[in-house]
């Protein structure tokens, strides 16, 4: 709620009454997007699929609401779904869940005229759910295994996004755009204190739909 | 005696037991090593690397892991944690062909407290990367 708070008192200050976008309507989106984690054994260690066992294609899923609050500002709420999957072994998989409560603000045209762009920059606190799942094998005094476990393992955390984005109507009533996103987040792991990064790079296109 | 004896290898903070393996460490890798094949033109072909499932598991605070290697190698084996970060680097250096076995005792070495929960032991050898999910019970 600061956020959104700050976020348009910046934007009263920045744009005088007269220079703000036009009034936006609610909308929903679909997002595909490519997610390049920070952490380098991250990186190192698991390559991202839709699906865990499927073909290797690096990117999230995710869905959005967009609801107007103000001129030219949206509220968002946002949930995706990236799944990693242990390179070396693939009964070992990582999804990460965030849930993202932010706003986005779309520059006017008096600002900035990119023709049928309109620029966006947008930020919001997220919740992280994250999921292990792997599957072993018990065994006792020797490699023989006895019986195979799958077991799942949950870890939540929270953390920030800020980004910057580019919004592009396609007629009607659907509209296009293609973001960029930084996060930063802690997650709870077993061994690290309950501080763990798993924050990154996202680059995602996005279609629209307004309501 | 064996023409392989067992022989230990201090490696970090662990112990590699070489179960079976060629006597030179360093030494060049024959053409009738034990997990080797032939193939019809007569020439080597090296058997699969392969790590087997540590035992126990779940385990607390030892497991064992044994690996097997067809040539000479370059070997990295790692415990690491969900995020991919090594906690313990149990064996780093060249093994000459041959079977092996190291004990990852948990509850030293490292530079954490490890808790309770799922880890990953990674091997790698060659081209060959392998990892075996290993639960610690405490």
């Amino acid at each position: 709620m600061m956020l959104v708070t700050a976020i348009l008192g910046l934007q009263q200050i920045a744009f005088p009454q007269a220079d703000r976008a036009d009034p936006r309507p609610t909308a929903i989106a679909l997002e595909l997007g490519y997610y390049s984690p920070a952490r380098q054994s991250f990186r190192t260690n698991y390559s991202q699929s839709l699906f865990v066992g499927s073909a290797d294609v690096p990117i999230s899923l995710g869905a959005e609401l967009d609801y107007p609050i103000s001129d030219g500002t949206d509220l968002y709420f946002s949930f995706k779904r990236i799944n990693h999957a242990l390179k070396s072994n693939r009964d070992f998989s990582l999804t990460l869940m965030p849930a993202t409560l932010g706003v986005h603000y779309y520059l006017p045209k008096t600002f900035i005229d990119l023709g049928g762009w309109t620029p966006y920059f947008g930020g919001g606190a997220e919740f992280y759910w994250s999921r292990f799942s792997a599957t072993y094998l018990v065994t006792q005094q020797d490699p023989t295994p006895l019986q195979e476990i799958s077991e799942s393992s949950n870890y939540f955390g929270y953390g920030i996004t800020l980004g910057v984005g580019f919004e592009h109507p396609l007629g009607g009533r659907v509209r296009s755009s293609f973001a960029i996103n930084y996060d930063v987040n802690r997650l709870g792991f077993s061994d690290e204190g309950g501080l763990g990064n798993v924050g990154g790079l996202l680059l995602s296109a996005k279609i629209g739909f307004t309501l | 005696m064996s023409a392989f004896p067992h022989k230990a290898i201090a490696v970090v903070s662990t112990t590699v037991l070489c179960l079976s393996c060629q006597p030179d460490l360093h030494g060049p890798v024959g053409p009738d090593f034990r997990s080797g094949a032939v193939t019809p033109d007569g020439g080597s072909l090296p058997g699969p690397y392969a790590m087997n499932a540590p035992y126990p598991n779940p385990f607390n605070p030892t497991t064992a892991i044994e690996f097997s290697l067809p040539i000479q190698s370059d070997v990295l084996l790692v415990a690491q944690n969900p995020l991919g970060d090594v906690i313990e680097t149990l064996v780093s250096g060249p093994l000459s062909a041959g079977r092996y076995r190291v004990i990852w005792d948990a509850s030293k070495g490292g530079t954490r407290d490890l808790k309770a929960g799922l880890y990953f032991i990674t091997l790698h050898a060659g081209g060959f990367v392998g990892s075996r999910v290993v639960k610690l019970e405490k």
